[in-house]
């Protein structure tokens, strides 16, 4: 890794820089477990992505996908709608998908926050205090390892049929991962710079604001590029257990499918993806805003 | 015994780790004055103490017996002061910060510093330090805006040298700042830190492996040796300053680095002392 400079003229692709669809976790968690690992790649030029090597093969495997996804739906229209009908299906009523999926997106990102809030404020309590870490953190373990959709269906039951069961839902599937790399953020300040702000005495709130919570941020985004995805999972499954009575695109999914319209269940499950997508590249492009100083972005960049 | 407000001392200091067969005498036995003012260096092979020792004056660990004056403060009280500027062996900047950002943060932590250092009794009051000045001064005028990354390591720790000097701190503990830089870019490091100091004149403990820069830098070098770590000379360096290139090559230069690489070698051929 010290000489690759001028990799770019030979076309090496920057395989981070627009992680899609089945690579969205394995890219994210790729970048937790490098997000400390210093690399000494230079940055680019940012234009790379116009060069046919670099979008090209992406667009191939798509319409490869297409292809085959054609092949097995004209034989099998039980199997899998035509593209064509789920393209219709989003024509002819755009506001219906776009309503549903403005329901989804808000339960999931609602959810997010307070799950974000939540993880922050316990990661900083679970730092600072040993007595209040061996307090919580079996308890967040064991969370971490109960199927929070299995929760779902009794939360229905305590909340009945409106978001605060999906909020429930996705705050805590979003919760843990959050908490995880929050801690290890907090605890990645090197200890040659403990030891120069202890000789300066700084206090243990300025040692957290102006030392540990900064140093959290490449984790923090690491975390939330799993998290969103995540958070659009749990709202989704949340629908699921409260069918008929909401919207949502979950909703959507689980009455379509009742019906059989495969059309439609196909339309709802790619506005997801979209939306997933979506979020995931404006998480992807805030990393790179407030991390311009780290140097796992030029990483990513390289 | 009664606190000098002018000299760091360390008193018959003995530091261990561990227990039982794993235990290791860090340090024993330990006597150290230096003047305020003065430019000390400690020098010795790996594992003999030499961070011990200066974690111990910096407050960062205590001693298990013997004591550990700062100017007349104890070392908690010097921290809380603000009076300890410490430069560890990699420049631990902050890699978010801009390189002034970077020095200015110390004087933005422990606000209540000041206060307490008056009322200490080796106070001696300094005007705070113009971060700029300092940087321009360690030829890094016009990098202030830049980040840690950008940086090469020379410049880098150069950085955390001013942000040291930043605090007028009374005295700068540095822990083998230079080791990791190539041999031309330590030589004309340790001549900036040497204009740097010959302004500032604050008292620096300096610990290095390397003899020439010990010899170069230093008013006196102390020697240690392993197992247990122990003090086993101190050798007063008198030579002219201001230190500039020609004096360098001196034959003065030579006899002194002659001397200390005896006494290390006495020292190795010695063994684990017996006392
Ligand atoms: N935190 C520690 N825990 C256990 N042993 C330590 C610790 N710090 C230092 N030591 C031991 O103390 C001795 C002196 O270490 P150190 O002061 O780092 O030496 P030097 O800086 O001269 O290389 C070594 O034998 C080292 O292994
Ligand atoms: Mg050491």
């Amino acid at each position: 890794m010290t000489d690759t400079t001028d990799t770019d003229q030979t076309g090496a692709a920057p395989t981070g820089a627009t992680p899609t669809g089945a690579a969205v976790a394995d890219t994210a968690l790729a970048t937790a477990a490098t997000a400390a690992a210093a690399s000494v790649r230079r940055r680019q030029p940012s234009r790379s992505l116009l060069r046919p090597t670099i979008w090209l093969p992406a667009v191939g495997a798509l319409i490869v996908a297409g292809v085959l996804w054609e092949i097995v739906a004209i034989n099998n229209t039980y199997l899998l709608p035509r593209l064509g009908m789920i393209g219709q299906a989003i024509v002819t009523q755009p506001s219906f998908y776009l309503e549903n999926a403005g329901v989804t997106l808000s339960e999931a990102l609602v959810g997010l926050v307070i799950g974000f809030v939540a993880a922050v404020l316990v990661a900083v309590l679970v730092t600072e205090s040993g007595i209040l870490r061996r307090a919580i953190m079996p308890l967040a373990v064991v969370l971490n390892v109960t199927p929070v959709v299995a929760i779902a269906p009794a939360l229905v039951v305590a909340f009945g049929f409106g978001p605060a069961p999906k909020l429930i839902v996705t705050a805590l599937i979003t919760f843990f991962p959050i908490l995880m790399n929050v801690i290890t953020g907090l605890n990645s300040v090197s200890p040659p710079i403990l030891q120069v702000f202890a000789t300066l005495r700084a206090s243990r709130f300025e040692v957290l604001t102006r030392l540990r919570l900064p140093s959290s941020l490449t984790f923090v985004f690491a975390a939330l590029k799993v998290v969103f995805p995540l958070s659009i999972v749990g709202a989704v499954v949340a629908e699921f257990s409260a069918p008929g009575a909401a919207k949502g695109l979950g909703t959507v999914i689980s009455v379509a499918s009742s019906n059989s319209r495969l059309a439609v269940v196909y339309a709802a499950i790619l506005c997801l993806a979209i939306m997933g997508s979506v979020l995931l590249f404006l998480v992807t492009l805030l990393e790179k805003r407030v991390l311009r100083w780290h140097e796992s972005q030029r990483l990513l960049r390289g | 015994m009664t606190a000098s407000p002018d000299q760091i001392v360390v008193r018959d200091a003995l530091k261990t780790y561990g227990t039982g067969a794993a235990e290791v005498t860090a340090l024993a036995h330990v006597d150290l004055t230096v003047d305020r003012g003065q430019f000390v260096s400690i020098i010795g092979p790996s594992g003999c103490g030499k961070s011990t020792l200066l974690r111990l004056v910096a407050g960062l660990e205590t001693a298990d017996s013997g004591d550990v004056t700062v100017f007349g403060a104890d070392p908690d009280q010097a921290c809380a002061a603000k009076m300890i500027g410490f430069v560890p062996q990699v420049p631990a900047l902050l890699p978010w910060l801009s390189v002034e950002g970077n020095v200015t943060l110390p004087s933005k932590v422990n606000r209540r510093a000041d206060a307490l250092r008056r009322t200490l009794p080796g106070h001696v009051h300094r005007e705070p330090a113009d971060p700029r000045a300092l940087l321009t001064k360690i030829g890094l005028g016009d990098s202030l805006a830049r980040l840690p990354h950008q940086l090469s390591g020379g410049m880098q720790q150069r950085v955390a040298i001013a942000r040291a000097f930043a605090i007028q701190a009374d005295v700068l503990l540095m822990d083998e700042p230079f080791s990791a830089l190539d041999e031309f870019t330590r030589e004309a490091i340790q001549v900036q830190l040497l204009e740097l100091w010959e302004q500032m004149r604050t008292t620096v403990v300096f610990v290095t492996h390397s003899v020439s820069e010990a010899v170069v830098l230093s008013d006196k070098v102390v020697v240690m040796s392993a197992r247990p770590g122990r003090i086993d000379a101190v050798i007063d360096i008198d030579l002219p300053r201001p230190r500039r290139q020609g004096l360098l090559e001196s034959a003065a230069v030579h006899d002194y680095e002659d001397l200390i690489r005896g006494r290390l070698q006495t020292a190795w051929a010695a063994g684990p002392a017996t006392r």
